[in-house]
């Protein structure tokens, strides 16, 4: 019975090329996550576009981290995707206060800081719940 | 009841969805963001469902890689 639960186990393996197996928990990604939350659990930073722009280069940079680091563990596709979707919120967020031009409205940057804070605590749930090592 | 107040009153993620895209629409209507603006929350919608997606997708394979291992362990 344990051998015939070994050869599905391993078959189930190569057949999905590992895919179905989430990668352990890394304290790396963990680390930087938090740090987003941290940084969008406030929203009053709006009244301060000087400030909301250094903000917003923070995040993307994170975000972008997050991606490039992600992509470089092994099976770690599902995570991949959701920093591919998180990067793609904090890099139209710094675009836009980056063009000095335009003065994005409060309701935008408030809602923009609540979109991230909530995708960065999703990650942050299901990385945090990955098989130690 | 507004359809804000039924959306907002659903516990579904679905639901919820829906009504903070409401809101946003409300506060173009209501000239508070722009058209581009407006253009980027929605986008952030779909990104956030998607996020939702791969979360839910990936608990369950972590539970199910518990399950199994779970089930391989047992002293048959």
């Amino acid at each position: 019975m344990k051998n015939t639960l070994t050869i599905l186990l391993v078959s189930i393996s190569l057949l999905s090329g590992c895919a179905i197996w989430p990668s352990h928990f890394d304290g790396n990604e963990q680390a930087k996550l938090t740090d987003i939350i941290e940084l969008t659990k406030n929203s009053s930073i709006c009244d301060q576009p000087a400030e909301t722009a250094t903000l917003s280069k923070t995040l993307n940079f994170t975000a972008g981290w997050l991606m490039t680091y992600g992509d470089s563990v092994p099976n770690n596709s599902s995570l991949v995707t959701m920093y591919n979707n998180l990067h793609q919120i904090t890099d139209e967020f710094e675009k836009r206060y980056s063009d000095a031009s335009k003065k994005p409205s409060e309701f935008y940057c408030k809602s923009k800081i609540s979109n991230i804070n909530e995708a960065a605590s999703k990650i942050l749930i299901v990385s945090g719940k990955r098989m130690r090592p | 009841m507004t359809p804000l107040e039924i959306y907002s009153n659903q516990p579904t993620m679905l639901g919820q969805r829906a009504a903070r895209a409401l809101q946003c629409r409300q506060a173009f209507e209501q000239q508070q963001i722009t058209q581009d603006e407006l253009n980027a929350l929605l986008q952030d919608l779909a990104n956030l469902d998607q996020v939702s997606v791969s979360a839910e997708e990936m608990m369950f394979a972590e539970a199910f890689q518990s399950a199994v291992l779970g089930l391989a362990s047992l002293p048959l």
